[in-house]
């Protein structure tokens, strides 16, 4: 114990390192310093986990970390192993790009006065975030979900105006009542068991259920927490907050909300699963089936609502709702690999989510700010590398191979083939359906905003195509794109094209700037990194569940 | 800022309040359609699905609600009783706070031990939440000195009449309350603080002293108006006491948790036990958590109010 590596240090200098990041913004109250100090402390802090996972994949071992002078039970403790530090590295980077990639979006939103705010926030955000991963306590992770609520509902009204407000509210109440049934949750486990730690109630927890004594209440405690937990990362019927909060923010909110708030909390019932119950207890009390028949559900209706959008942040937004579904359905198989696919379907949504909302963000942007779908077409040729990371997104988010989205796909195939037989045509229909509802509402947008402007019939596939060819042979040829297709396929839409931009003239079509244009080639960098090395991470990640 | 081409048309008359484009009651005319027409309405509005789920939703709610607490009731009745010497939460826990708490923190609360030392990073987490949600609720209602250009009609009018009400305050100040508060006030400082100090010793701490201190600066402003409070406690002195605070409160325990984890001692005395200058950080970290519940009270009275501090 007291040879104790240094890297050991590393959760908890970034959780402090983000607190006091977060602290100390109001002694500058300026939005361009403030900026500065936020990527300073989220590289920071990234850099610091990920020296800490590369540490801990070769040595193979997890650790805990006394907070304070006394040991685990009577004081705190924070754990860190593989699958936490892979999380957390993940988590900075994502929060890192969306930050750069909406930059712009964020000073015109948010008022001059409060911008310094909004990085406040993020810095709280990040914190809480980093805390929930590491935490091995289950009181210190209600008080970071307490800060996680009020910080995110906090980037969801930093944009002012009514709508914002009311979707706050919105996301405020559904938050604020899933933070109450996990704190009934964990009153009533104290009460009956006398311990927060999670080693401790897992002994006390196995030692009931094997003797049988309490085993009512304890059901009680595993459906609230779980319950409260559904709520928070937005689960299908308990969704409803969720298109109004992510539709209506800025950007960058929605970016982080989608891609990495809701996964927090995944994140924190993942541990909780094996650390303070287990899975075989779960499967045994049920609570596993119910998770696969709500996942099943947000899969299908999720991808039905998203159908019936006009609006392409809500209708991303919906999207979400589906593959928050696609996790805790993985969760709910209760097979190694299933759990595996979950928390891959974690890195991949959360470096594919993010992408989609900020290419949608800087899409309006050079379309008068409207997210509507008939003010979006054409709007790709305006800012060609936001257009083509939305088809990238789409198409992850669909499952084609070479994109991040495609080996969680595979692998929840997998687990459902492992699984009985009653699970496995359920979860593999759920499967193909949603796959196919993703693929329709996504591939129209993704030809609405390559098609020509004025020009109703469709050259989309050809366009959406030629999409594709120009992102393989990199971002410095769109010139060249351009001037073949303009001469080879048709002249007139070009000047078409001219027309437009001639009528947008007098309107400043404002241009991306080179944060987003970092951001996006991150996120498109990340995505196929993750759709093509998926298995050393899936390596470190069930290295990591083995740990847990 | 809101886009002046933004067409986008909203649906919900609550978002359109909240932005001053309309006004809030549009029932009164509804009331004067006959009903004949107005189902004929109904017919053809989508919403009537939605209608119907309305109706629906609060009897549901309502049994929604006494099936959970009956629930929660049943599982109460169901966990060990009160006092029992064998239950399951008489463990190792609860019996080395409270046999050797005294020894290992100094304080003589124990349960300013167990917030303060044990489990101090937790308090270090729930003081960050009251800064987390006073600096939310700055976002939300602070109001921004340059944008009276663009304030709306609803807005002016309300800057107005607050202005004016203020006014009438100042003139007719109650004399009672003034009087009272005259009185009152001072000694309710005296004990919050006395609360705050003797956190380690006897009942009370940062959280429930930093709360009276809280109620008196809630009690001066309402009594003598907000512009003698402005004189010693703005924007500027808010900010400073509650970040100064706060990081202050993360130093040193960032210094006791680096030292605990490496297994080194802190080099900070405990003293003896009862008196005031004793038990290491807890005094310190009392005084740090008060200051920073007294500024979120009275932040939040202010802020909802008055719309600034």
């Amino acid at each position: 114990m007291h040879e104790m590596p240094f890297v050991y240090n590393f959760p908890f200098f970034s959780i402090i390192l983000t607190l006091v990041g977060g602290m100390c913004l109001p002694f500058f109250r300026n939005g361009k310093v403030a900026q500065k100090i936020n990527m300073g402390v989220i590289i920071a802090t990234g850099v610091m986990n990920f020296i800490l996972l590369c540490y801990l994949v070769s040595t193979g071992e997890s650790f805990t970390y006394m907070m304070g002078h006394w040991p685990a039970p009577w004081g705190n403790e924070i754990r860190g192993g593989p699958l936490e530090a892979l999380m957390a590295t993940m988590f900075c980077i994502v929060m890192g790009f969306s930050v750069l990639g909406g930059l712009g979006n964020i000073f015109e939103d948010v008022p001059k006065k409060k911008q310094y705010l909004y990085f406040l926030m993020m810095n709280l955000l990040l914190c809480s975030m980093i805390a929930l991963i590491y935490t091995n306590d289950m009181f210190t992770a209600y008080v970071f979900i307490e800060i996680n609520t009020l910080a995110a509902c906090a980037i969801v009204m930093a944009k002012e105006g009514g709508e914002t407000i009311v979707a706050t509210i919105r996301y405020l109440i559904m938050s604020l009542l899933g933070s109450g049934l996990f704190l009934m949750g964990i009153a009533l486990l104290y009460n009956i068991t006398g311990h927060l730690l999670m080693e401790s109630l897992h002994e006390v927890i196995m030692e009931m259920a094997a003797t049988g004594q309490y085993v009512m209440p304890l059901t009680v405690v595993f459906a609230v927490t779980t319950l409260g937990l559904c709520v928070k990362s937005a689960l299908y019927p308990f969704h409803s907050w969720l298109p109004n909060a992510h539709g209506s923010a800025t950007t960058s909110s929605s970016a982080i909300l989608s891609g990495l708030v809701l996964k927090g909390y995944i994140i924190l019932y993942i541990k909780m699963m094996f650390r303070v119950y287990s899975p075989e207890l779960l499967a045994q009390l049920h609570i596993t089936d119910a998770l696969l028949v709500l996942g099943v559900l947000a899969m299908i209706m999720g991808s039905v609502k998203a159908l019936r959008e006009r609006h392409i942040k809500r209708m991303t937004a919906y999207s979400s709702v589906a593959q928050i579904g696609y996790i805790f359905m993985g969760l709910g198989l209760n097979s190694e690999i299933g759990v595996l696919a979950a928390c891959f379907h974690i890195l991949s949504h959360a470096v594919t989510k993010p992408m989609l909302f900020l290419a949608a963000g800087a899409l309006a942007n050079v379309s008068h700010h409207s997210y509507e779908f008939k003010d979006l077409k054409g709007a790709a040729h305006k800012n060609k590398l936001a257009g083509v990371a939305f088809v990238i997104g789409a198409l992850s988010m669909i499952g084609i191979p070479l994109f991040a989205g495609f080996p969680s796909k595979l692998y929840f195939s997998t687990a459902a083939i492992q699984s009985d037989y009653f699970r496995l045509p359920v979860v593999l229909v759920a499967l193909a359906v949603s796959t196919a509802l993703n693929a329709l509402y996504y591939l129209p947008v993704c030809i609405n905003i390559w098609r020509m402007k004025d020009e109703a019939h469709g050259h989309g596939h050809e366009e959406t195509g030629q999409g594709h060819g120009h992102e393989d042979t990199g971002h410095e040829e769109t010139g060249v794109y351009d001037d073949s297709h303009g001469h080879a396929v048709h002249e007139e839409p070009v000047t078409d094209v001219a027309a437009a931009a001639f009528e947008d003239a007098h309107h400043e079509v404002p241009k991306a700037g080179f944060s987003f244009r970092l951001s996006m080639v991150a996120f498109i960098a990340c995505n196929f990194g993750l759709g093509i090395f998926f298995i050393p991470i899936m390596n470190i990640l069930s290295q990591g569940i083995d740990l847990l | 800022m809101r886009d002046p081409n933004n067409h986008e048309h909203h649906s919900n008359p609550f978002v359109a309040w909240v932005n001053g484009e309309s006004k809030a009651k549009p029932e009164e005319e509804k009331k004067l359609t006959p009903t004949k027409e107005k189902r004929a309405a109904k017919s053809a509005d989508v919403s009537v699905h939605h209608d119907r789920f309305h109706k629906a939703y609060k009897p549901l709610a309502v049994i929604l609600c006494c099936a959970f607490i009956a629930l929660l009731i049943f599982v109460c009745v169901k966990t060990p009783p009160f006092g029992v010497t064998d239950a399951p939460t008489n463990n190792e826990v609860a019996q080395k706070y409270i046999e050797e708490g005294l020894e290992d923190t100094g304080a003589t609360n124990i349960v300013a031990g167990m917030i303060l030392d044990y489990r101090a990073f937790d308090t270090l987490g729930e003081s960050s939440v009251l800064f987390t949600a006073v600096m939310a609720v700055i976002i939300l209602l602070k109001k921004d000195g340059d944008k009276k250009k663009e304030m709306t009609e609803r807005q002016k009018k309300e800057e107005a009449l607050q202005q004016h009400e203020e006014e009438l305050n100042d003139r007719h100040r109650d004399v009672i309350l003034k009087k009272t508060a005259g009185i009152v006030a001072p000694f309710i400082m005296m004990f919050g603080i006395y609360v705050v100090l003797n956190g380690h010793i006897s009942p009370g701490g940062g959280f429930s002293g930093g709360a009276i201190i809280g109620a008196g600066l809630i009690l001066i402003s309402q009594a003598f108006g907000s512009k003698r409070t402005k004189k010693f406690f703005n924007f500027k002195v808010f900010t400073i006491i509650t970040s100064g605070a706060l990081l202050s409160y993360a130093a040193l325990k960032t210094y006791s948790f680096y030292t605990g984890s490496h297994h080194m001692e802190t080099g900070v005395p405990h003293g003896i036990p009862g008196a005031i200058l004793s038990s290491g950080f807890i005094l310190p970290l009392n005084i740090f958590v008060g200051l920073i519940v007294a500024c979120t009270m009275f932040g939040f009275y202010s802020l909802f109010s008055k719309g600034e501090i």
